[in-house]
């Protein structure tokens, strides 16, 4: 796909590839409209195969506040927490080979290093979509892909937004957004602070099953119009996140052990693009992403109140990684046919443990791309292309995609894509031996994960409702287990299987969009045949009263017992998490022109916090149940009250 | 415009990490140790649980033996009188009832190389993993209802996590061959030659314990400035000890801070070292009143790492029927 559709995407929610439902007025009149937008545009050549698009809005009646919070609204992932780690995942794949773009740009470096996604402000954004394997530039983690939007540059000389957000659980959220322009020069700058209250494991104890954190967050967004065919963009996302985890108090004694972690995250991303012909644009853009995540152990008296750091090994790694970014692109868009070809340089490297043994912990990897797509009239659209990327430690991949998209009648559309994809080992199996993860010996030359996908979507498009089915289809191999050395191989293999099925009605009063999803999951193909299902089912509505200036909303997200496998030490085990429901509703009321907005908010009405999560050990004839876990699926029920106000 | 700062400043500087809220000192608690020559040879404590306190069901063993997995030490009961002697020969049969016990020099230990723990010495080459027995044959003797009863003992191997010996009578009327498994629930085997089999529940499962208050021989000429106690023949010495569980065995000692005044942060940058047992640590002998008594400035810090406590002996007091009664107290850090 090319600026200009991407650009579209943008304007008007995507629906289809092939624009058989527009005229071509219609489309001329969009394409004039937007050219100058598209140009310009950050986005990147993605494909937009959109299953699921979440707006702000929904992301408001959620009282989602970070990405964390607001990966757990989307169909098809399942979250939980168990100790200090929130587990994030789709099937067989966990975050690891899920892309996360921000406006195009890889917003978790390579995803392979545990990035803390409560570290990542969501209120600046305008928007978020999930696409299934899309035929996209990215080789890395694009299996399936979820893109993050900020709202589009303002041309008004100042605006303003505000928001806060105060709950019962202590909860406090602000916000400002300013914007500025004089044509030439636009800034946009966000500033935020958030503060979530812990998660108690029981009324009345010390202890937390999720710690208070507190976060601030300064984002700024600056475009230099240079020539009229000349754009300068830089942004920049910086974030600092606190956060405390209490322990009980230690038996007999005054004395707690408590687990704080700061992490800082800063980025910068920088786009120059130039029109070099009627239909090329050449985009130079670039990003230096650090995390640094410090986890401290601290002793504490509560008689006297001294504490002091411990400085055992028995904490959770502090961690922190920089990351850089190049990328060249050429775009060509034309009438039927339109291509991408560019190249890409990025480099990971650790700067805790800058080095181990003597052995240097980063790794590169370039790579060059083009993709290709031709229309052939209203009814036949070709996209495919293919990736070489290579690796400094693991050697060169050959990645190809390809994606056939029909359009037989008006309102229908069947597409059918095929695409490989990679993720790289996890930071620590690759570099951080066993004395220091206290585990498993890694291994620096760990192949990544490979996934072929494959995507079969059936769309139905009229006036007033949308569509669509599919099969998403997952074949993971060289995924990264433990071998009898005790140190990692890439022996494992998984497959998964979603059918889906959803459904979007919409008209200038109500937006309501069901979804149905069946996981099958075969977690260990190498090893053994349990295929595990798991059902879920997710409704988003919306309904404006009119000459009101009342809206009303809820979210439900109803999932069924899930089922995983890992293999440890040769023996099978098996993790059966419990079922779950989750239900928010909000309704909101605007005044002063739409300028003031006050909404009320209730989060997890069933109050369902906490579902055990059982582990099996699986033999030949049947499953012994050795240990159950309580796991955190969502905090307590929470009443919000939102003020939000704006000068637009 | 000032409105908006200042709902902004509160917005910013409200909802903040809640404090902890206060609590007391920890509390010192205190427990008695009864220890009796003749009765009750060891007891048993758990620092966490001072109510969780046990004694020795029983002196009617002979030989002990260590059940950690690297550890074969191999000690005789003194305070019953356990007593042995090395043969230097290796031919079991070599040995009996023509050897001429009457000019036996007894002893109750024989000291390792190493100079730590009595025992009944360097019975084998302990660089291997299963130790090689130099297979020397010792006697064992102990007192009898009419006079001193001995054995022959000869340890023939150790492995796969069990003591091999053979035992028997000088005269050969008893010749047996027995394996003695580790048990890792329990700090010590037992043996007894009077019953001729494994001494079963001497002692409480190790993770019952932390202490175990007892008596343990050593030399008099290492440790002549410290009471003993003349149960047996002058030339030994039998001391107040402390045995201590392998999961709480490091162990430092301060008299700079006050049992009432420490705390985690004072314990936790003591120099502490991995230790077995303790010799007559509380314990002071008052040459002009001519007692025992105890110091109580003397703490004595143990820790596996996590836990922490701190130990004061409050009291002694000793009786004449072998009673010895040692007041602790002890605080969890």
């Amino acid at each position: 796909m090319d600026e200009l559709d991407q650009c579209l995407s943008i304007i008007v929610v995507p629906k289809k590839t092939v624009p058989h439902l527009k005229s071509k007025k219609h489309i001329l009149r969009k394409l004039l409209f937007c050219s100058c937008l598209a140009f310009f545009s950050l986005c990147s050549a993605e494909d937009s195969t959109v299953f699921f698009r979440l707006d702000k809005e929904e992301i408001i009646l959620a009282n989602a506040q970070n990405l964390e919070e607001a990966l757990a609204l989307i169909p098809g992932l399942s979250q939980y927490t168990l100790g200090l780690e929130t587990n994030t995942h789709f099937s067989t794949l966990d975050l690891s080979q899920i892309a996360i773009l921000k406006d195009g740009y890889p917003l978790l470096m390579d995803q392979n290093i545990g990035y803390d996604l409560q570290s990542i402000p969501v209120w600046d954004l305008a928007y978020l979509e999930v696409d299934f394997s899309p035929i996209s530039t990215l080789a890395k983690n694009s299996t399936i892909i979820i893109r993050l939007y900020t709202r589009e540059f303002l041309d008004k000389a100042f605006w303003m937004e505000t928001g806060v957000t105060n709950t019962t659980n202590n909860d406090l959220h602000a916000n400002v957004l300013l914007g500025f322009s004089n044509k030439v020069h636009t800034l946009q700058t966000g500033l935020g602070r958030s503060f979530t209250g812990a998660v108690y494991n029981l009324a009345g104890l010390r202890s937390t099953a999720t710690g208070g954190a507190e976060r601030y967050d300064m984002n700024l967004q600056y475009k230099y119009r240079i020539l009229k065919s000349m754009e300068l963009n830089i942004r920049s996302d910086n974030s600092r996140l606190e956060v405390r985890n209490k322990s009980s108090i230690l038996p007999g004694r005054s004395r707690v052990q408590d687990i704080n972690q700061q992490l800082n995250r800063n980025l910068l991303y920088g786009a120059l693009k130039t029109q070099v012909s009627k239909n090329h644009t050449l985009t130079l853009d670039g990003q230096v992403h650090r995390l640094k995540n410090e986890i401290t152990l601290i002793d504490k008296d509560l008689h006297s109140g001294k504490a002091e750091e411990n400085l055992t090994n028995e904490k959770p790694l502090s961690t922190g990684y920089d990351y850089g970014y190049m990328r060249l692109k050429l775009n060509a868009s034309q009438k039927r046919l339109n291509y991408t070809i560019g190249l890409e340089l990025s480099n990971t490297s650790d700067n805790t443990y800058k080095t181990i043994n003597g052995i240097k912990n980063s790794y590169g990897d370039y790579a060059a791309f083009g993709h290709i797509g031709y229309q052939y009239r209203n009814t036949v659209k070709l996209q495919g292309g293919t990736r070489l990327i290579n690796n400094s430690l693991t050697g060169s991949f050959l990645l190809p995609s390809l994606k056939i998209t029909l359009a037989p009648q008006e309102q229908l559309e069947i597409s059918g894509a095929y695409s490989q994809a990679i993720s790289y080992p996890l930071f620590d199996q690759q570099f951080y031996p066993a004395s220091l993860t206290g585990d498993v010996t890694n291994d620096i030359l760990l192949s990544p994960t490979i996934n072929n996908t494959i995507h079969v979507k059936l769309t139905i498009d009229n006036a007033l409702i949308t569509g669509s089915t599919g099969i998403l289809h997952v074949r993971s191999a060289d995924i990264p287990r433990t071998n009898e050395n005790n140190s990692y191989s890439n022996t494992g293999k998984s497959t998964s299987t979603t059918t889906y099925a959803s459904l979007n009605f919409s008209n200038k009063y109500i937006s309501i969009k069901p979804s149905a999803l069946i996981h099958g999951s075969n977690y260990l193909r190498d090893t053994s045949g349990f295929t595990f299902f798991h059902p879920e089912i997710n409704i988003l509505a919306q309904a404006q009263i009119p000459n009101t200036g009342l809206h009303l909303g809820f979210i439900g997200r109803f999932l069924g017992e899930n089922t995983s496998s890992l293999l440890s030490d040769n023996l099978i085990y098996q993790e059966e998490q419990n079922g779950t429901q989750q239900l928010s509703a909000y309704v909101k009321y605007s005044l002063f022109a739409d300028r003031l907005h006050l909404s009320l908010s209730v989060t997890n009405i069933y109050d369902e916090r906490r579902i055990a999560r059982n582990t099996y050990l699986a033999n030949e004839v049947d499953r012994e149940l050795i240990d159950t876990a309580q796991t955190i699926v969502a905090k307590p029920r929470t009443y919000a009250i939102r003020v939000a106000y704006a000068i637009l | 415009m000032r409105i908006y700062t200042y709902i902004s400043l509160l917005f910013l500087l409200s909802a903040c990490f809640e404090p902890d809220e206060m609590l007391p000192k920890s509390k010192i608690n205190t427990t008695t140790v009864r220890l009796n020559t003749s009765k009750n040879q060891a007891a048993y404590l758990s620092l966490s649980e001072l109510s969780r306190s046990y004694d020795s069901t029983g002196s009617d063993w002979h030989l002990r033996f260590e059940n950690e997995t690297n550890g074969w030490g191999i000690f005789l009961n003194t305070l019953s009188r356990v007593a042995i002697h090395n043969t230097k020969s290796t031919y079991f049969d070599s040995v009996n009832e023509y050897y001429d016990v009457q000019q036996v020099e007894w002893q109750f230990d024989i000291s390792t190389s190493d100079g730590f723990t009595p025992a009944i010495g360097e019975w084998g080459d302990f660089s291997f993993t299963n130790p090689k027995s130099f297979k020397n044959v010792y006697l064992v003797s102990w007192p009898g209802e009419l006079s001193r009863q001995v054995y022959k003992l000869q340890i023939l191997d150790a492995k796969n996590g069990s003591y091999h010996f053979r035992y028997g009578t000088l005269d050969g009327s008893l010749d047996k061959t027995i394996w003695l498994p580790k048990d890792e629930q329990y700090r010590f085997g037992y043996f007894s030659f009077k019953s001729n089999e494994i001494s079963k529940a001497i002692e409480p499962k190790k993770s019952r314990w932390d202490v175990c208050f007892t008596f343990l021989s050593d030399s008099l000429s290492k440790r002549e400035n410290l009471p003993y106690l003349p149960t047996l023949e002058a030339e030994i010495g039998l001391y107040q000890g402390i045995l201590l569980n392998e999961q709480l065995n490091q162990v430092a000692i301060d008299t700079l801070v006050s049992l009432e005044d420490t705390d985690f942060f004072y314990a936790k940058n003591l120099p502490y070292n991995k230790q077995k047992e303790l010799y007559s640590l509380f314990y002071t002998f008052n040459k002009d009143s001519r007692k025992i008594e105890v110091n109580t400035k003397l703490i004595l810090y143990l820790t596996d790492g996590s836990r922490y406590f701190a130990i004061r002996a409050s009291n002694f007091t000793q009786s004449q029927d072998g009673t010895f009664i040692t007041e602790l107290n002890v605080k969890q850090l």
